[in-house]
């Protein structure tokens, strides 16, 4: 039974048929022919995987970010991040990686990051002389910060599907974040320097004390939302309603950039993206409830566990199989599928499933901007109206950056457990 | 004929769509509304986490139809590239073979599933669960008629065969895509 749903699993999907699709139909075909259960199963199971409060954080933190590219804060940001990296040579390309690590703290989305920051700063690269796929590449592989900086999505999902704090998964992101943040701005610094790239950077930057003063009260934003999940006064979830709310009134009353007339176009793609997303999170769920059923994810273990025998090895096996799904599937999709059954098996290698969290993610979110299916490549093709064969000799020198960081973060737990361990003891 | 169905396709869409989005900001509303019992009125209420949930399961199955016309449903998507053009169309209808399938059992069983139990009743309100599971046949109702629209409009050469970016809305194009440079920023 297993090979027929893994194959036909495999078919569906290199058929281009939708991933949800692709998982209820296998799913349909492995409980009607080689099982007794009912299908009856298949609507509850779905009902059941998204019935579940945290995974609504996922609609609201999307739903904030998008309020929030719409009222007036990309700018801001953008203003704010030239004014601390702007002044040397290569400043404007550093900024976008800061203001990709600001917006990260405000949206849960890498795609909504490409398109916010990038509508801005894209075309602004390219007026300092930067090549247009050297500014995509530098875009699209700073938005990948998006799913790492809290609030993240794909750490939710993984917090969900694999029973971990979501609250310490996001304490956890922060400081691979940095990590691959610092890392893409020395590179970039280094890069400018010897390319010449970015010589009158320091033309547009504008005082430090008059941009914090235009963006601070959207700066706010993550200290409410991650203050109040820390201080114990609300959930995640609540914690994205609240941030939906503030949004909203920053938006609105403060900023005075988010019109009535917007509201609906917002609240279409929040919608659009979240069916997306959360249909994906219903398949899988039915799909992972067959699977328990039938004992492959304790098969897989035992299997792993039998020819590898050191948690090292084992990481280095889970990044290379990683790396490669990612090229090909959306990360949150291989999270729903891979991490109910890989997390086990890593936890039987002693390793932390938070930190196991922060490998997958790190990992899966790379796969978002390497082909052929990487979204933030589409996001930044799409805004800089180039194509994705043209970015992909820039891209690679990215791409190794941020692959050295996810080894940096793999082998050195501290990296991600450090604020956790404090934090929590 | 097919214009008529086009069009009635149009409409109906827009209603799953708006009532998707009206249980978004139910939704949203809810689990605000319960930090505020909570913090400022001091008696954290019962039942809103029950209902902002059952809200959003209806806003994701009515939103499908959107997500199903527009074909913003996620897809490995390098198959567009490797298939001749002229094989394009079929692979258009053999996925939406795949899809009316699925939809199919989601509404039969859905409707089977949602009078199993309509005498069982959501915790903290006197409500059915019958209620929340309707929004799967309700929500692949209205997705079958968009997918079958999609594609009478592919086969009749009205939309383009092949996929969208995922995630990537037009309107997300024109409406990020121009975040109102000439509007003075104000601190």
């Amino acid at each position: 039974m297993n090979m027929v749903i893994g194959l036909s699993l495999i078919i569906l999907f290199t058929f281009g048929v939708p991933i949800a699709i692709s998982i209820i139909l296998a799913s349909i075909i492995g409980i009607e022919f080689f099982t007794r259960l009912p299908l009856l199963l298949v609507p509850q199971q779905m009902f059941i995987g998204i019935d579940k409060f945290p995974l609504m954080a996922i609609p609201f933190f999307i739903l904030a970010g998008n309020l929030m590219a719409a009222g007036g804060i990309s700018q801001r940001l953008v203003d704010l991040a030239k004014s601390i990296v702007g002044r040397v040579q290569g400043g404007l390309a550093m900024s976008c990686v800061l203001t990709c690590m600001m917006f990260a703290a405000v949206s849960g989305s890498s795609v909504a990051t490409t398109f916010a920051i990038g509508a801005i700063l894209i075309p602004a690269m390219v007026k300092h002389g930067y090549p247009k796929p050297l500014a995509a590449s530098i875009q699209a592989s700073s938005a990948e910060l998006g799913v790492l900086i809290p609030p993240s999505i794909p750490l939710i999902l993984y917090g969900v599907s694999t029973d971990t704090s979501i609250g310490q998964l996001f304490l956890a992101g922060i400081g691979p974040g940095i990590l691959i943040g610092s890392a893409l701005i020395l590179f970039l610094y280094l890069f400018c320097k010897v390319r010449g790239y970015g010589k009158d950077d320091y033309k547009d930057s504008t005082g430090f004390m008059i941009s914090a003063k235009r963006a601070w009260v959207a700066m706010l934003m993550p200290v409410v939302v991650i203050g109040g999940i820390y201080g114990g006064i609300f959930t995640p979830t609540e914690a994205s309603a609240v941030a939906v709310f503030f949004a909203l009134i920053v938006g609105g009353f403060y900023y005075r950039e988010l019109k009535v007339d917007d509201l609906w176009p917002i609240m279409r793609q929040s919608v659009v993206s979240t069916a997306a997303v959360m249909l994906i999170i219903a398949a899988a769920s039915l799909f992972s409830f067959l699977l328990s059923r039938t004992g492959l994810p304790a098969q897989i273990a035992n299997l792993v566990t039998n020819t590898i025998n050191d948690p090292l090895m084992f990481l280095l096996v889970v990044n290379a199989l990683l790396l490669v799904v990612g090229m090909f599937i959306e990360t949150s999709a291989a999270i729903l599928v891979l991490a109910p059954i890989l997390t086990p098996i890593a936890i039987q290698f002693g390793i932390h499933p938070v930190h196991f969290g922060l490998v997958m993610v790190v990992n899966l979110a790379l796969g978002m901007i390497t082909p052929p299916l990487g979204v933030n490549l589409f996001a930044a093709c799409a805004v800089a109206k180039i194509s994705i064969d043209q970015m992909l000799p820039w891209l690679l020198r990215f791409v190794l950056v941020v692959l050295a960081c996810l080894m940096a973060i793999t082998y050195m737990p501290w990296i991600s457990m450090g604020l956790v361990t404090a934090f929590y003891g | 004929m097919l214009a008529v169905f086009l069009r009635f396709e149009h409409q109906l869409t827009r209603l799953a769509m708006l009532i998707a989005v009206v249980m978004l900001a139910i939704s949203v509303t809810l689990s605000f509304y319960q930090v505020l019992t909570r913090f400022v009125f001091n008696a954290p209420s019962t039942w809103t986490e029950v209902a902002s949930r059952a809200a959003m399961i209806w806003c994701v199955f009515m939103a499908a139809a959107a997500t199903f016309r527009g074909g913003y449903m996620m897809a490995v998507e390098v198959v567009y590239k490797v298939v001749p053009a002229r094989f394009l169309t079929l692979l258009e209808v053999l996925i939406v073979v795949c899809c009316l399938l699925v939809l199919g059992v989601l509404i039969h069983y859905g409707i089977q599933m949602t009078m199993r139990v309509s005498n069982q009743t959501m915790s903290g309100m006197n409500i059915s669960m019958s209620w929340a599971y309707a929004a799967i046949p309700t929500g692949s109702c209205f997705a079958i008629v968009a997918v079958v629209a999609r594609l009478l409009a592919q086969l009749t050469g009205r939309e383009k065969v092949g996929p969208e970016n995922s995630e990537i809305v037009p309107e997300v194009e024109t409406f990020h895509g121009a975040p109102r440079p000439d509007r003075e920023v104000q601190p």
